[in-house]
């Protein structure tokens, strides 16, 4: 069964349903010719199995198809189904199974192989790659999948294998196409005879059949490229059919061309000669195309959604209903993240950092950033950074490296960087140098100090405590920036569950809490009473008096006294800082009114008559009195978090003491 | 500045020296490592509205985004008039990250 599309190429349909071919009998062979095309017509070339289905049962089998696929698959699928060979979704994943449908680089690859070859030829191809893979042994073929059905591994070889044919392939299949051989081997011999008109060239069968004009009555179908589509070979019969057949030569294809037949036949079968009657026979004139005409490979891109920019209007939606707490709602995150062993988050580093920040206008507190970061995301030239005026001579900043917080201190004025890694790792050091000194360079604003030509170096790995544990990260590297802010000499050790707390409370002072709320036991991660009284529990008895109960208890008496020793020592470091902390906000006080003090000079020169222009311009006092004026904006914010956070610690301070010597003064009463 | 029909208007000179006023509403770009999201809000709305909205279409969480403008963080009662934004400025959204150790 043959069927011809409207460009005129015709392919075998193996399964499709007979229709009415009408025979020859008639004289009027053109007129039954006419109803033959039409008739094949109708039937669309790849509809091969779908002429068999309801329209419906197609698209549903294409659409069940294309939901198996990705975006782009799905682009791919319409690309075959819109190509050339107007290969069906479900087509592909009859042909190839279902691993080629959800691989888009396979649908890919098959887009680009349709365009060399048939997709019939494609997909011989690509099951015999699949099978030369499968069957090759483990030495030749060295990581490549041999159990995979599909992989991108076959069609890539495929691809290679037709492009290297390239266009003599696709003549040949052209040639083919017109329902002959593929190979001269496989092409059924053949005798040409050349007729008297130039243009007629007759031919037999093979085997001294003779082909056998349509309307047979045993049509039957045919497969593959070595059968003649429309033409049934059967046993001479002189009665059915004819002798001799003209059917064009391969030679001269090329040299015809889309003519319009006469009689009336616009378009004719481009796989019949066009018969002329006779008594005995038909002779066949030269068709007007004789082979199948294959549109030319689909060059066109594929689609592409262009991104539609949307523009959502803020003020025309509905008002959420605003909670407290969702007002903050990263620093409620980062008290959560402030409990227990919970690895804290970047706003809790970023904000302790700022709560202990002494000196707003020489240190600045940078965004944390990542060694993984995106660089399409934001400007990568110039850093942005509104608030970093030229009086900032350093800047902290936060690296946060895939799982792990180190720290960076920016020298501007030196162009010096130190590193802290809590770690000490040398990969850690590495990979936070690199994007620390990336962010130093794209620093704005001037500041005094070398030359801008002179290289970022790096200071000496600071000594600092080293994280014992595997959640503290983020403690240690705010504790350490705190210690650098404060200039304080770096402490034998640290506490982080303290720090934890007294960075807890302060967050939560931020967040409007009361001071009781923020100072309550519900921040507490441990009670070092409950620790004390609940230590020792494993001590032998007295009336043992064993050796080993003695140094049981001495031992851990020992570690007890350590430990106390250990926390009047912190407890001693959080009261100075608290006293640091007042200090810096008196300062702060002191160089507010200063500020003040200039803003004021400033307005009073921009109530004088101003004789000289060029002494007092007005740009540049108005932006003067702009940017003190932000400073103390600024200055005033950050002293009431610092009262805040310097009550809260106090308060803390003292409760700890009180508990640490009641738990002390117990302890010597049980000893 | 003349009238339609062709007649200076009265008060015209008055108008000519004011400064052009800035429109009410501005166009903000909001973006991530992926999406795009442009918004139309106006000079004194609360960038909060903007910020959830962003979220709710991107479903993320809102303790999970931090918002950045010109490097300095956007905070929920900040409107663009605080922050000076104008036309066309960008937002970046970036990742809220935890960190102990490896």
């Amino acid at each position: 069964m043959t069927a011809v599309s409207e460009t005129g190429a015709v392919t075998l349909l193996p399964e499709a349903p007979q229709v009415g071919i009408p025979s020859f009998e008639s004289t009027d062979t053109h007129d039954r010719l006419n109803q033959l095309r039409d008739e094949l017509r109708t039937l669309q070339r790849t509809e091969s199995t779908s002429s068999l289905l309801v329209n419906e049962k197609v698209n549903t089998l294409n659409q069940y198809v294309q939901n198996k696929a990705n975006e782009k698959g799905k682009r791919y699928l319409k690309s075959l189904q819109n190509g050339p060979w107007q290969v069906q979704p479900y087509q592909v994943w009859d042909d190839l199974g279902p691993d080629a449908v959800k691989s888009r680089f396979f649908l890919e690859l098959l887009c680009v192989i349709s365009r060399y070859c048939e997709y019939p030829i494609a997909v011989e191809k690509l099951n015999a790659a699949r099978d030369k893979r499968k069957e090759a042994s483990r030495g030749t073929h060295k990581g490549v999948n041999k159990k995979a059905d599909r992989t991108v591994h076959d069609a890539t070889v495929v691809l290679q294998a037709v492009e290297q044919t390239g266009p003599a392939h696709v003549k040949k299949r052209k040639r083919d196409a017109g329902g002959f051989a593929t190979t001269e081997q496989d092409r059924p011999p053949t005798t040409v005879h050349s007729s008297d008109s130039a243009s007629e060239i007759s031919i037999e069968g093979p085997r001294g059949k003779s082909l056998k004009p349509l309307g047979a009555s045993d049509v039957t179908d045919t497969v593959g490229d070595t059968a003649f589509n429309a033409s049934v070979l059967s046993d001479g019969d002189a009665n059915a059919a004819p002798d001799q057949l003209s059917v064009p030569s391969f030679e001269e294809e090329d040299a015809r061309t889309l003519d319009i037949p006469e009689n009336g036949l616009q378009i004719p079968s481009p796989h019949l000669a066009t018969p002329v009657a006779s008594d005995d026979c038909v002779e066949w004139s030269e068709p007007a195309v004789q082979i199948k005409k294959h549109p030319k490979p689909a060059t066109r891109a594929l689609p592409v959604s262009t991104p539609t920019r949307e523009v959502i209007d803020i003020d025309s939606l509905p008002d959420s209903p605003s909670a407290r707490i969702a007002t903050e709602p990263l620093l409620t995150g980062a008290i959560e993240s402030l409990h227990g062993e919970h690895w804290l988050s970047t706003e809790a580093v970023f904000r302790a950092a700022k709560l202990f920040n002494p000196d707003i206008l020489t240190w600045y507190i940078a965004e944390p950033i990542t060694t993984t970061s995106d660089p399409s995301v934001g400007d990568r030239g110039e850093a942005r950074l509104r608030l970093l005026e030229d009086s900032h001579q350093y800047v902290v900043v936060f690296v946060h490296n895939r799982c792990h917080w180190t720290v960076g201190i920016i020298d501007r004025h030196d162009k010096t960087i130190r590193i802290y890694d809590p770690l000490q790792s040398t990969r850690y050091i590495n990979e936070s140098q690199q994007a620390v000194q990336d962010f130093a360079r794209r620093l704005p604003g001037k500041c005094s100090g070398p030359a801008p030509e002179q290289q970022w170096t790096f200071d000496q790995t600071p000594i600092f405590p080293q994280q014992d544990d595997g959640f503290n990260c983020g403690i240690y590297a705010v504790v350490f920036v705190i210690f650098a802010m404060l200039n304080e000499e770096a402490p034998r050790s640290i506490l982080p569950a303290t720090w934890r707390e007294v960075i807890a409370c302060g967050f939560k002072a931020c967040l409007g809490h009361d001071r009781e709320d923020a100072v309550g036991t519900d921040s507490l991660r441990d009670d070092p009473v409950a620790d004390i009284s609940t230590f020792g529990a494993p001590i032998p008895s007295a009336d043992d008096a064993s050796v080993e109960g003695i140094k049981h208890e001495v031992k851990g008496l020992t570690v007890l006294l350590n430990d106390a020793r250990l926390r009047v020592e912190n407890f001693t470091m959080i009261s100075n800082l608290v006293e640091k902390a007042y200090q810096a906000r008196d300062e702060c006080r002191r160089r507010i009114e200063e500020m003040m003090g200039l803003i004021k000079i400033h307005l009073s020169l921009l109530d004088e008559p101003c004789t000289n222009p060029h002494r007092f311009p007005l740009k540049s006092s108005l932006v003067s009195i702009r940017q003190l004026d932000s400073m103390r904006k600024l200055a005033v914010r950050e002293i009431a978090k610092y009262r805040n956070v310097a009550g809260s610690a106090e308060l803390k301070r003292s409760q700890l003491r009180e508990q640490a010597m009641d738990a002390a003064r117990k302890d010597i009463e049980s000893w | 500045m003349a009238s339609p029909n062709g007649s200076p208007s009265p008060g015209g000179e008055d108008r000519t020296e004011q400064e052009p006023q800035q429109s009410e509403h501005l166009n903000i770009k909001v973006t991530d490592n992926n999406n795009e999201v442009f918004f139309k809000i106006k000079r004194t709305t609360q960038l909060k509205k903007l910020m959830d909205a962003f979220c709710e279409r991107q479903g993320k969480a809102p303790q999970q985004c931090r918002f950045l403008f010109d490097g300095q963080r956007v905070n929920p009662p900040d409107t663009p008039e605080t922050l000076d934004m104008n036309d066309g400025d960008v937002l970046e959204v970036h990742q809220e990250q935890i960190g102990g150790s490896c």
